[in-house]
Parts: structure tokens; sequence; C-alpha cells
């Protein structure tokens, strides 16, 4: 409605410049006002909860509710971001990667090792290696020369820049680093599998992610990576970047960096998406061949997408390492529970939506902090309805008559006597069976003290999160906003059809500026 | 088989070349590095390693092969064989050879109802939307771990003692070894030939074979392909399964097997390529034994095994950028 308003009282505006710089200005507001208003949320979010539990947002001790939620928002929001950058790859490219954990979890211990190890005299040897492997690799694979060559010499000479000739690697020198080999390994794994289908890319990440993973967990480099332990960093990083709430820690600071860094992350995705780029990989997504056939080089288009999920991936778990409280990158990073957590978030959220996985990992990850205490038993009243048992009862007979629909009509259609198609002592042994389950499920719950046990829900967390995998997948395909967007766009479309068959019919164009607001992909 | 030779493509026969070149060089590198005792002790180490890879990798390959589904769930099938079987084998109260029995009649069943139910219930809705079935496999396997993970525990269960029948030892290059690791050898070539027997000499073999050439054109020859795939899907899991069981009494049972034994069967099947048995077969004897020297190599020279795993993975990548198909594949685009 309102929309519509300011788009009209914006074409009675009779200088075109001053027009198009209102209807500019007008879209620019009406379009993002929400996502100002979430961010504006976001960065007074330590205030607001200072004030709802009438804790301080920076005390010296103990640190209260304020506190702890600044770090549980800010590990969620990179989580978000981490889910953004794979929907970017997976939603958007439509290229599966089961091995982003390699990347987030890469950013911590690339920039920590070298910050430990680095003597000046390995700088030539690092780069020589790096964009030796490169080379070599990408030759074998038939990237373009042109392109090989520009990218090993770019590579190389930021290398040389960030690596100091004398004296230790920095902090912000370690981060640019470490997304300078996140960028590699892209490269790399990209060349030797896009060309191929997708379930090669699937399984070479995974393959990837899990060797990285059991090199940064065995013993064998405990002397480097601190083996299960993690690789401690307390000492290594400044004051800027250090969340304790000690003395010379900022942790508001560090929470500003994070909520900006978020912000950063989400339009550089929005843009990414909606450039010439963006719109190749989105159309590779819907059909490779025509892609191809249309002349994109798909490949290319593919590998620049997956540097850059790559290098976000990367930067958010730089982030998340030095978030976390016991200042050690630990090698569950590199497990495939950061691949899973990002897949499902993108699943959940909506494949190819730009909010979908950000509403995802909020809900779900604020949803797991807020819940960390809570214990249920299977008598538990859900909203003061229906006992768990009861919801388990009836979830699970809903499944039965889901997979066995088919059966189940013809036993239907045996009962009420339509041309027989199974025999009646089938049916009556079908009754009998759903009867008899029910009787007997019930009769366990009253003998047995079922009640009596205790579950937490951080416990089950995992399992919950499973389960809504499976049913995601195969209920809601198109996610929480995927699914809003259609039926949104869908009822904007027909009411914008209708709107222009009326006017038609009165002979009068559609207004210009309404047109351009429409959305292209309903 | 000399026939056989005979009517292989050029592509093949050098891939055949390939693979017996590859082979005995790491046979002469490993008597060249360890000596006879080691060298022999290495190769018995990765002979047994390929039976269990070949058994996670058969199912990966013929599931893919057939269904185009490429299950990432395959390890958590042997992991729950394992479970399963390890929880009977130490319950039974029967002597201890018809309680191993009994377990792996467990962790059969248990294993290929878990598949007959994933390949209806939540596969066969998601033929259309290929990409889903790829994701739901893979979240099933997650969700099959933390199950397991609920049930049983995080600790590792040590191994069991073998079942009587097995339970002698014998001598061989200067190391005295369970009959338990002949039985497991004997048991992936044993189920290697059945399986080979069962797709190259019964009707069924036939419709499967077919349906991996074009399953459409086998379901317009009216044939139920759709069922086909069930029990295709079924076998892989129950091979799965049995690797699992099989562990139980050489490794025990712990959480982390599955993903291990995923990874090494995935790279298996990107050597060998998809879809081909006789290529899984081969590609597991290349992908165990290189595994095994690498790591006696790198115990040796390292005093870690650090090139264990980072061997299994080159080779992967060699393959990959050389030949994508892989070596017995059919050709990629």
């Amino acid at each position: 409605m309102i929309e519509r308003a300011v788009y009209r009282t914006v074409e009675r505006i009779e200088n075109p410049a001053a027009r198009k710089l209102a209807g500019g200005l007008a879209r620019l507001v009406l379009e993002n006002w929400f996502y100002a208003l979430v961010l504006l949320v976001l960065w007074r979010f330590p205030y607001i909860v200072a004030d709802l539990s009438g804790t301080e947002v920076m005390p010296r001790r103990p640190a209260g509710d304020s506190v702890f939620w600044q770090s549980v928002m800010a590990q969620t929001l990179l989580l978000a971001c981490l889910a953004m950058s794979y929907n970017l790859l997976f939603g958007f490219g439509g290229v599966i990667s089961f091995g982003h954990a390699l990347f987030f979890g890469l950013g911590g211990y690339v920039t920590f090792l070298l910050m430990n190890e680095y003597e000046p005299g390995a700088r030539w040897p690092v780069v020589i290696g790096v964009v030796a492997v490169v080379l070599v690799v990408g030759a074998l694979a038939k990237v373009r020369w042109r392109w090989l060559v520009t990218f090993a010499v770019g590579l190389g000479a930021l290398m040389v820049a960030l690596l100091p000739g004398g004296g230790g690697v920095s902090v912000y020198q370690g981060i640019g680093v470490a997304v300078l080999v996140s960028v590699a390994l892209s490269v790399l794994s990209g060349a030797v599998t896009l060309r191929l289908r997708g379930v090669y890319f699937a399984m070479f990440t995974l393959a990837l992610a899990e060797v990285f993973w059991v090199l940064a967990k065995s013993g064998t480099f405990h002397y480097l990576t601190g083996a299960e332990d993690g690789l401690p960093f307390r000492d290594l990083i400044p004051d800027a970047l250090n969340p304790t709430p000690t003395a010379t820690g900022n942790r508001l600071q560090m929470y500003r960096i994070t909520v900006i860094f978020f912000a950063v992350v989400f339009l550089a995705i929005r843009r990414y998406v909606n450039s010439p780029v963006g719109r190749v990989i989105i159309s590779t997504r819907e059909n490779e061949q025509r892609a191809r056939a249309i002349g994109y080089n798909v490949f290319h288009y593919k590998l620049l997408t997956m540097v850059f999920a790559g290098a976000l991936a990367t930067l958010s778990g730089i982030l998340f390492v030095l978030w976390g409280s016991a200042k050690r990158v630990d090698p569950g990073l590199l497990s495939l529970n950061y691949t899973v957590e990002p897949l499902l978030m993108t699943l959940i959220g909506g494949l190819g939506t730009l909010t979908g996985p950000v509403i995802a990992s909020l809900g779900l990850e604020l949803g797991r902090t807020y819940l960390r205490e809570e214990t249920f038993t299977l008598g538990t009243r859900l909203f003061g309805l229906l006992t768990i048992w009861q919801v388990l009862w009836i979830a699970g007979f809903a499944l039965f008559f889901y997979v066995f629909r088919r059966g189940l009509r013809k036993v239907v259609a045996q009962v009420v006597g339509e041309p027989r198609r199974v025999s009646l002592a089938g049916a009556a042994l079908v009754i009998a069976v759903l009867v008899s389950v029910a009787v007997a499920s019930q009769a366990i719950y009253v003998e047995t003290d079922l009640d009596a046990t205790e579950y937490k829900v951080a416990d089950l967390w995992q399992l919950f999160e499973g389960l809504m995998f499976i049913v995601v997948v195969m209920l809601l395909p198109h996610g929480i906003v995927g699914t809003w967007n259609r039926w949104w766009y869908g009822r904007r479309l027909r009411r914008q059809e209708r709107e222009a068959a009326a006017l038609a019919a009165r002979a009068a164009p559609v207004s210009e500026v309404e047109r351009a607001s429409a959305p292209e992909h309903p | 088989m000399l026939a056989y030779f005979q009517r292989l493509t050029p592509r093949y026969r050098r891939s055949w070349a390939l693979v017996v070149a590859y082979l005995a060089f790491l046979l002469l590198i490993s008597l060249l590095d360890f000596g006879t005792n080691t060298a022999g002790q290495t190769i018995f180490r990765g002979l047994l390693l390929s039976m269990l890879i070949f058994l996670v990798a058969s199912g990966l390959s013929l599931i893919f092969g057939l269904l185009d589904v490429l299950n990432f769930a395959q390890g958590a099938f042997l992991l729950v064989g394992a479970y399963v079987g390890y929880a009977t084998y130490k319950s039974v109260e029967l002597s201890s050879t018809l309680s191993f029995l009994a377990a792996v009649g467990a962790a059969v069943v248990s294993v290929g109802v878990l598949g007959a139910i994933v390949e209806a219930g939540l596969i066969r809705p998601l033929y259309e939307r290929p990409v889903f079935q790829i994701v739901l496999t893979f979240g099933l396997g997650a969700v099959l771990l933390d199950l397991v993970e609920r049930i049983w525990g995080v600790q590792p269960n040590q191994p069991l003692a073998p079942p009587e029948l097995f339970s002698g030892t014998f001598y061989l290059f200067g190391q005295s070894l369970s009959v338990y690791r002949l039985f497991i050898i004997a048991l992936g070539l044993i189920i290697m030939i059945a399986v080979g027997l069962l797709l190259n000499r019964t009707r069924l073999g036939i419709i499967i074979r077919a349906g991996v050439q074009d399953a459409e054109m086998v379901q317009a020859l009216g044939i139920n392909v759709r069922r086909v795939f069930t029990f295709v899907f079924v076998l892989g899991a129950v091979l799965a399964g049995l690797g699992g069981i099989a562990l139980v009494p050489y490794q025990g049972a712990t959480l982390d097997m599955g993903g291990q034994f995923l990874i090494l069967a995935i790279v298996v099947v990107v050597i060998g390529g998809m879809g081909s048995y006789e290529g899984t077969a081969i590609a597991s004897f290349i992908v165990g034994l290189t595994r095994a020297v690498a790591e006696q190599m790198s115990l040796k020279h390292f005093d870690a095994p650090v090139l264990a795993e980072t061997s299994i993975l080159l080779l992967m990548i060699v393959v990959l950028l050389v030949q994508p198909s892989g070596l017995f594949g059919r050709e990629e685009s």
C-alpha cells in the first residue's frame, strides 16, 4: 500500500531529473528499510539485552546476561555468514560442496600457525611452493593459460606483500595470508573437479576436508597444532580483536566489528548475486548446458564463485575462532559439523534466497542457546496441549500413513467396496496391526514409567536438527523464505496482472516505475 | 581369462597395465625399503584393509551405477552394522561362534531393513530432484551417526575376542597373526566373487547391468526397475553392514570408523570409475595397499603415520587430473 502510494507521488514530480533521483531514492529506501532496521537492532542488541535483564553492557566482573548474549549473537552471526557463503555456492551456484568446514576452520589455523612458526627465511620457499603447485595443477586441469598466469602472479605478489622479509607476522598479515591460502585451495579443488559432474566435486571436497581434519587432530603434529587440544593463541591477538571482557579486551568493539562484518558479507553476496556474474551462475544452476551453449565458460564462473564463497567462509571462521572462550583453534572447526550446519541452515532458510540462511541460523542457534538448560520428559506437555509422547505417537502414525499411502488407499477401496484389488484378509490384517500397535504403545507408556527419564534439550538438539534436515528435504524443498517468496510474489504478480488487465481495458499505460519494481523472478 | 583381455578396449588394457605396474611398484618399494618380513606384513595388512574397503565401496559403486544416487550414508550403514553386531555379539550367550553368527545375522538384517526403508521411504520420492538425494544421504549419515552416539555412547568399544572357530593364530613373515584376519580376507574375496557372479551370470545381474546403462530403457522393456533399485540399495547397505560386523573382532566399534571408510570408499570409486564393478574391486586393492605401504613408510621415516591419509588423497587428485572418469569408468563429458 505504502509502496504504491510512494511511487505514485514520485511519478507526479514534473522535473525528469528530480523524478529519476526521487525514484531511485524511493526504491533504495523501500527495498532496504527492513534490512536497515534489523541492522539497527543488531547494533543495539547488547543494550537491549542489558535493559531487559538489568545487567551491564561492559561490566568489570561478573559477566552478566548482556555479555553472554553478545558472544552468542556474534557467533550466531558468524555462523550465518558461513551459511550465506554456503548458500552462495550451493543455493545460487548449484555446486554442492561437502567440505565447506575446511575453509571455515582453515583461517584460524593458517593465521596462528604463521604467527607461531614463521621465519623470515621461509618467505621465498613458501611463495614459490604455493605458486608452483597452483601452476602445475592448473595446467594439468587445463585452466586457460592467461587466467592461470595472471592468477599465479597475483597470488605470488600478494603473498610476498603479506609475508614480511624480517620479523614476525602480525595478525592482520596472517589473516591476509589465510584468505590467500583459502583462495589457492579453492582454485586447486575447483580446477580438479569443477569440470566434472557435481558428485565428483561433492566427493572431492568431502575427502579433502576430512583429510585436513584428521591431520589437524592427529597427535603427529602436536607440536604444531596442539592436536585435539587445539592451537592456543591467547598471547597472539591484539587488544582490538580480543573479545574477552577483561581490562584490555574490548568486547563491545569486537561485537561491532562482527556486526559490520556480517552486514558487509550480506551486501557483498547480494551484490555478487545481482551482478552479471551472479546472473550467469544462477543460469548455470538452472540449466548448465544452456548456459554453456549461450557461450559462457561455466567452469570459470563456478570457480570464481567458489573462490569467493571460500574466502568469505575463511574470514568468518577467523572471527569465529576469536570469539571462542578457550582461545584455542579447535580441530572440531574442520569437522563435518561445520559443513552440516550451514547446509541445514541453507535448506531450512531456503536455497538461493538471501535472507533464508540468516533467519535459519538465528532461529536455530539462538533457540539452542535459549533452551540449553531446559529438560523434559515424555510426559511434558508442549504448549500445554499434548504430551511429547502423544506427539511422537501421532507423528509416527502420520509417517506410516504417508509412506504406505498407496497401499492404504487400496485397503480403503476394499473396505468401501470398490472393485476388488486386495484381499479382505489383508485389509483386516493391516487394520488389526494398526489398532494393536496403538493399544500396545499406550499400554507400554502406562506400564513402564517412561516419564521418569529426563532428557536435556541440549543433548538432543543435534538429533532434532537431523530430523529437521530430513523433514525439510522431503517436504519443504524451498525452505521457509523460498516458500514464502513463492506465495508472496505469486500473489503480487497476480495482483499486478489483474491491474495491468484493468489498465489495459481503460487503454492507459502501466506506470513505468511500478513495472520496474516488480520482481524479475517470482 | 585370455579371452577377457582380448575383448578389452585399448583404454581398459592400458588401465590394466597401469594397475599391474603400480602394484608391482608398491611391492618393490616396500621390499626394498622394509625388508622381506615387514614388507610381507605390510602387504598382508593392506590386503585386509582392501577387503574391508571393498565391502563399503562396492555398495557405493553399485548404488551409484544403477540409481545415480551417491550414497553418503554408506559409512553410516557400516557404523550401524558394527554397533548392532557388537551389541548382539556381546549379549547373546551361546558358544562364541554361534553368537558371532547371530551378530552377523542381526547386523545384516538391521542394516538391510534400514536400507529398504531409506530407499523406499526417503530416496524414492526424490528421483525428480537428484541434488536433494545427495543432500539427503549426506544428512542421513549425520543423523545415523548421531543416533548411534545417543544409543551406544561416545566411548570407543574395544575389539571383542574373535569367535572360537577363528580364534587360533598362525605364523607369517615373522609375526603371529590371528586366524580371524584370514577370515576377513576370505570373506571379502568370497563376496567379491559372489557379487561378480550375481552381476555377470544371473538374470537379475543382467537387469542391473542394463539398468546401469539405461534405466529408462529397462523400465520400457517391462521390468520393474524400481524394485531392482531397492534390491541394489539393500544389497549395498548389507555389504557395508557386513564390513561393519567383520570389523568388530578386529578393530572394535568406534564412532569415527564410518567416516573413515566412507572416505576410502569414495577414493576407491573415483579411482576405479563410478559404477564399474571390476574397477571398484581393483581400486580397492590399490587404495588398501597404498595406504598400508604409506603408513608403514611414514612410520619408518617420520616416526608417525603422516603419509597414510595424504597419500590416498594425492592418489585421488592425480587420477582426477589425469583420467577423471577413473581407470575403468565410462568416459565423462
